[in-house]
């Protein structure tokens, strides 16, 4: 199986004897161990699924904001990740609280049985909601773990996974945009999954691969809103930085412009430049909020004022750490102005939306999943109510301590600790429980990183990010409504997926924060790898398997280096011009694209546009590429080493000519397998039927150019005259522009089949 | 597998819905011959439905929902802008005296707008959002739900009237998810529409420049329906299949896309608020486009309000006028529903920082094909709390519900004749019979 083989990936049964016991005591209830399908029941899936009561009657109060807040017993809303393990531990510690000859204080509490409740008598002893709680107490005491509560090799037990040599393509591709060499083939060939690591490990050192990890960084903190111009500079503070436009001494003026558009661009990603240094120096990944330093490049050093050696002072890529002039007190991310200034603040907003987004890109959690609740605003009548109103403190408990922790960098994202210190009508700057030192208010945000590093839900956040850059899927959310008829099947899905993300995440932080150990367990995965399932899913097995299997349409980055790795040529106007794909002139954003400003959501499946967009693409590529590369050598060629651009299938009586057949046959097997993936038997169908398509069109052609219907030149710009990167002239003997026999435009239609085929335009 | 089985499924994995061959079944199949039937597409003519995301929480008190100062010096002031005495009307329609003719800034701009469309236009007062998250505010205005898992009402719309159009449900913004009911499209620099519509030629103005000739195109167009009833027998992954069948119901319709073209203007506009309008507009007339998002932002004006809030506003108002006369231009004004809301209303106090915060009260307005004009309904205090309501008579009564978004949305989706059908069905609005309040008769 393809990760984490030095942990276990499944729990283990305890206690048979639990589990007799407990189907005694309150079988009547169907609370039993086991359903009565003998399925086990955890602890963890009673108190989701049967002891409701925690969450629909006690959390209301009984949260960190809630009316309840000073008791001992405090519960996680089911919004936050986790909550079902921090409430087992909460319910497990309280359990043994007893008020002498009255019983245990979560009974005998909400039913007000000798003792007062603050929230008064909420049900009797007679009721669903007691006896729920009488049944996970006796669990307490007799926990229930059941074999094989998350059993990887029975859910995938049908499902087909892609083998060494598949899953080497696809990682490629995701990673690096490119296609494997043969000799990355032959290291993995045959010789399990885990011989992929070496590969992806050299394939985690070029440049293509950082150039991909700024994308999935790009697509959260989305500082290419900046790139343009000198946008990320004009929002800095000149008197911070006194030579923040350095290259307006530049005499040049096409040098001004370059040195301007670089040092605005390091400035604009040094949050994205921050992960990919961490990440290529192989450090602990929760620098990217402990760093004491910033990332820079040598010219976003000069704008900053910064003086680093750099091995290559015009390289506009390289990157080197150095810290900001005036002592800065640097914590990674958390620190950097433009990051900041992304997710601005006011007055009144006060870090809020800062903190919220680093619960979300850090922690795991959406905190707006907390404002779900609805707030009547005729019940906020009371002074300060996100300190005191419950309608408000559901979130503002969780992010005001952490919005304080960031206190000292103001609306435009600039260290500038406040002089009258911290707003006194919020809560004390910190993150959880914990507050920050006084002593340490000034740097507060790297106390605040520190204790953000130290957290499961660190290592949980970046498996999450890299399982939605590499496979394009947001990862699920649990279900909660019980009443529906999919609930299993769909919390079984969410269960596979989280028990692989938590178990990754554990390998990560046990491998020291290492990110690539992320990368190289998410692609060895079921879930990277997942092909085919056996045989067609039954209707009661559907929600279980929604999930399995990536097929991701590819966004515009992935589809535009695909195009490139596939034919050699880049589908753009002309070598210097921009992708299509990627210019927000042509197709980017019709293509789902973002701009990281007002569009910060992928399209993530297909409209009439983008299937407009694919088929274009098709079509322009196959005219670009197919006589370009019938004009080089065999040896040379990426497309069509097999087979002559003039070989006829048939001779001028309709004759078969079978060599002929052999070779375009064998082509077709070879451009199945370098544009599509697909490992093809010479008689497979999928050959026959693109045979059939070359030979049709050839035989329409042939009589068409026989009638002077069509034309025995190839269209204009088709035709392979002129070396496509330089426009020199190509040597006259390897020019093509005739297609007498139309052969290259049989060929071209192949090449349109193939480049606007499913299997193409996803992964 | 049953489609409203796979719906729910699709929409938890978070997957479009668009072919129904991965139910199990293939509709496209003649019952009798087992013969592929032509896909079943036809240019839409229906209403267009237009919902207007003023993204940030407006502040309606400075609009349509007006409250001035009693006095200049009042402390307790919501607006320090104007005074209650001023307030206009236009028919029944109160209306903030802002940009009135005496303030040369704005030239007047309310009044004549107001002046101009009172008529179509219906207000809504005293809208409890229940929520001060930017999030949950606006998927509340714009789906009658406030927590997650509803699509947006245009979603929903374009969904019912044709999801096979090439540009059902047009987005520029705002609270546009779509549950898998739809593709979603976005438009970017019209100026490579053509290309796009012609993807078949070189030159899009040129019918000859084609790539391949007509033969080699039809049989190219035979070799993919081939190959994708083989992918569809052999991919047995439900997510695989629904992403095959995305791809080639994606293809059914894009020939439409040319259509597109003779219908946008040959100089678009340089605003940008116009120029959604402008392509929205033109892809309904060309027959692929059921309902658009439109967006606006920057009014989340916490800080120096009446300085941001007010132009904003005016803006809005703008976009809202240019939409009207595109419409006319297009001839199609008599089919078009406009539906205008925020995430929120602004709290009837200023902050330090003379700005307003977030107050989860607020209003919608409603335009348009199906829309009483010159009304309002519901009604806020002068704390600009919500007055409750008779759903019948919509008099304020202490006795009455309050005015929630998911009233709105139902009588929206009872208008476009959605509430019953299988994608309402689906997303219920839960409205118990006492507050089936029936906005526009």
């Amino acid at each position: 199986m393809g990760w984490s083989h030095t942990k276990p990936r499944t729990k283990h049964v305890v206690g048979k004897l639990a589990l007799t016991a407990f189907a005694g005591a309150s079988m009547s209830l169907g609370l039993a161990a086991c359903e009565g399908n003998g399925k086990c029941v955890s602890n963890a899936e009673f108190l989701r699924t049967k002891a409701t009561v925690f969450q629909e009657r006690c959390v209301t109060c009984h949260n960190s904001s809630g009316a309840a807040k000073e008791t001992k017993f405090i519960l996680e809303r089911s919004a936050v990740p986790g909550y079902i393990d921090a409430n087992l531990r909460t319910i497990g510690d309280l359990a043994s609280y007893y008020k002498e000859d009255a019983g245990k204080l979560l009974l005998i509490k909400p039913t007000q049985d000798g003792v007062d409740h603050g929230g008064g008598k909420l049900f009797d002893k007679k009721s669903k909601e007691y006896e729920q709680i009488v049944a996970m107490l006796e669990r307490v005491d007799n926990p229930v773990e059941c074999e094989d509560e998350v059993n990887f090799g029975e859910y995938f037990a049908d499902v087909e996974l892609l083998d060494e040599e598949a899953t080497l393509r696809k990682a490629s591709l995701a990673l690096v945009g490119r296609l494997p060499t043969q000799d990355e083939y032959e290291q993995v060939r045959g010789l399990g999954i885990d011989s992929l690591d070496p590969v992806l490990d050299a394939m985690m050192e070029e440049d293509r691969f950082f150039t991909r990890l700024g994308e999935w960084y790009n697509d959260l903190f989305l500082t290419d809103r900046y790139v343009g111009g000198t946008e990320a500079l004009d929002l800095l503070y000149a008197e911070n930085y006194p030579s923040l436009y350095w290259f307006d001494a530049t005499s040049s003026e096409a040098l001004r412009d370059q040195q301007a558009r670089w040092s605005n661009i390091g400035a604009a990603r040094s949050a994205v430049n921050l992960v990919k240094y961490v990440v290529d120096n192989d450090l602990p990944f929760t620098e990217v909020l402990t760093a004491d330093y910033m990332v820079f490049t040598p010219y976003s050093a000069k704008s900053f004022g910064v003086s680093i050696d750099f091995d290559d002072p015009e390289d506009p890529n390289e990157l080197k750490a150095g810290k900001l002039p005036g002592d800065y007190p640097h914590a990674g991310i958390l620190s950097d102005p433009i990051w900041n200034i992304r997710f601005p603040t006011t007055d009144t907003n006060r870090n809020r939306h800062r903190a919220r987004m680093i619960y979300r890109f850090f922690l795991a959690t959406d905190i707006l999943r907390l404002a779900e609740r609805p707030i009547d605003p005729t019940n906020i009548a009371d002074h300060n109510p996100t300190m005191n109103n419950e309608n408000c403190t559901a979130c503002h408990a969780a992010i005001d301590p952490m919005a304080g922790a960031m206190m000292n960098f103001d609306s435009m994202g600039q260290y500038s600790p406040p002089e009258d210190g911290w707003y006194p009508d919020m809560r004390v700057p910190g993150f959880k429980d914990l507050t920050v030192p006084f002593d340490q208010f000034a740097t507060a945000h790297q106390w605040l990183a520190q204790q953000i590093a130290d957290e499961e839900l660190f290592s949980v956040s970046t498996v999450q990010t890299v399982f939605t850059g590499l496979t394009g899927q947001a990862v699920m959310y649990e279900p909660n409504d019980t009443n529906d008829p999919d609930y299993t099947g769909k919390h079984k899905a969410f269960e596979i997926q989280d028990a692989l993300i938590k178990d990754i995440a554990a390998s990560f932080a046990e491998e020291k924060s290492n990110f690539k150990v992320v990368v190289r367990e998410l692609i060895k995965s079921e879930f990277f790898r997942a092909k085919n399932a056996r045989d067609p899913i039954p209707d009661d097995k559907a929600a279980e398997y929604i999930s399995v299997g990536t097929a991701q349409f590819l966004p515009p980055e992935q589809l535009t280096r695909k195009i490139e790795a596939v034919t050699g040529y880049p589908w753009r106007q002309s070598p210097t011009s921009t992708d299509y794909l990627l210019s927000g002139n042509e197709y980017r954003i019709f293509f789902g694209g973002i701009d990281s400003d007002s569009i910060t959501e992928r399209i993530r499946e297909p409209n009439g546009i983008m299937a407009n967009i694919a088929t274009r693409m098709s079509n322009e590529m196959a005219c670009r590429t197919t006589a370009r590369d019938f004009s080089n050598e065999p040896p040379d060629r990426l497309l069509f080493p097999f087979v002559e651009p003039d070989a006829q299938p048939e001779d001028d009586n309709g004759n078969a000519i079978p060599a002929v057949i052999d070779a375009i046959k064998a082509n077709i097997q070879y451009l199945h397998f370098h544009v599509l993936g697909e490992k093809l038997e010479l008689d497979d169908p999928q050959i026959d039927r693109t045979y059939a398509l070359f030979i049709d069109v050839w035989k329409d052609g042939k009589t068409g150019i026989a009638a002077e219907t069509y034309d025995g030149n190839l269209p204009g710009n088709c035709r392979a005259t002129n070396d496509w990167w330089t426009g020199n002239p190509l040597p006259e003997e390897r020019q093509i522009s005739a297609d007498p026999d139309y052969t290259i435009r049989a060929w071209m239609g192949v090449m349109t089949y193939l480049l606007s085929d499913y299997r193409f335009l996803h992964e | 597998m049953d489609r409203r089985k796979f719906i729910s499924l699709a929409a938890f994995a978070g997957l479009g819905v668009a072919s129904p061959r991965v139910f199990g079944g293939d509709p496209n199949r003649d019952v009798l011959t087992g013969k592929r039937k032509e896909p079943l597409f036809a240019t839409y003519d229906g209403t267009f439905y237009v919902m207007i995301n003023a993204l940030g929480g407006w502040d309606p008190t400075s609009l349509c929902d007006p409250k001035g100062y009693k006095t200049p010096d009042d402390p307790e002031a919501l607006n320090r802008s104007y005074a209650t005495s001023d307030i206009l009307s236009a028919g029944n329609i109160n209306y903030a005296p802002l940009g009135n003719a005496v303030d040369e800034g704005y030239d007047g701009y309310y009044q004549t707008w107001f002046e101009k469309h009172y008529q179509r236009l219906m207000v809504l007062n005293g809208v409890d959002t229940a929520t001060n998250g930017h999030d949950s505010g606006i998927r509340h205005c714009m789906c009658g739900r406030l927590a997650e898992g509803f699509p947006s009402f245009g979603a929903l719309a374009a969904a019912s009237a044709g999801k096979e159009l090439p540009m059902s449900y047009l987005s520029f913004g705002g609270y546009d998810e779509t549950m898998g009911l739809v593709a979603r499209t976005r438009s970017g620099n019209t100026n490579a529409l053509a290309r796009i519509a012609y993807p078949d030629r070189s030159d899009p103005n040129n019918e000859e420049s084609v790539f391949h000739s007509q033969a080699a195109s039809d049989r190219i167009a035979q070799a993919q329906a081939e190959r994708r009833e083989h992918l569809e027998s052999v991919e047995n992954l439900p997510r695989t299949r629904h992403m095959i069948g995305m791809l080639y119901a994606a293809r059914t319709g894009s020939n439409e896309l040319k259509k597109l073209q003779e219908y946008l203007p040959d100089m678009l506009s340089g605003n940008g608020n116009e120029r959604q309008a402008q392509v929205a507009l033109a892809a309904y007339k060309a027959g692929i486009c059921a309902s658009v998002n439109m967006s606006i932002g920057g009014f989340d004006t916490h800080g120096n309000h009446d300085q941001s809030q007010i132009p904003r506003l005016v803006q809005l108002l703008q976009m809202i006028d240019f939409l009207w006369q595109e419409a006319e231009n297009q001839g199609v004004a008599d089919k078009m529903t406009v539906l205008v809301g925020s995430d929120f209303g602004r709290t009837p106090r200023y902050n330090d920082g003379n700005g307003k915060d977030h107050w989860s009260v607020t209003s919608m307005m409603l335009m348009g094909k199906g829309i009483p004009g010159n009304k309002v309904i519901g009604a806020s205090d002068d704390g600009h709390n919500p007055k409750k309501i008779n759903p019948s008579t919509f008099a304020v009564d202490e006795g009455g519900i309050r005015l929630e978004p998911r009233h709105v949305h139902k009588s929206l989706r009872r208008l476009a004749g959605i509430d019953d059908n299988e994608y309402g069905r689906q997303f219920p609005l839960a409205i118990p019979d006492d507050e089936d309040i029936r906005l526009f008769g």
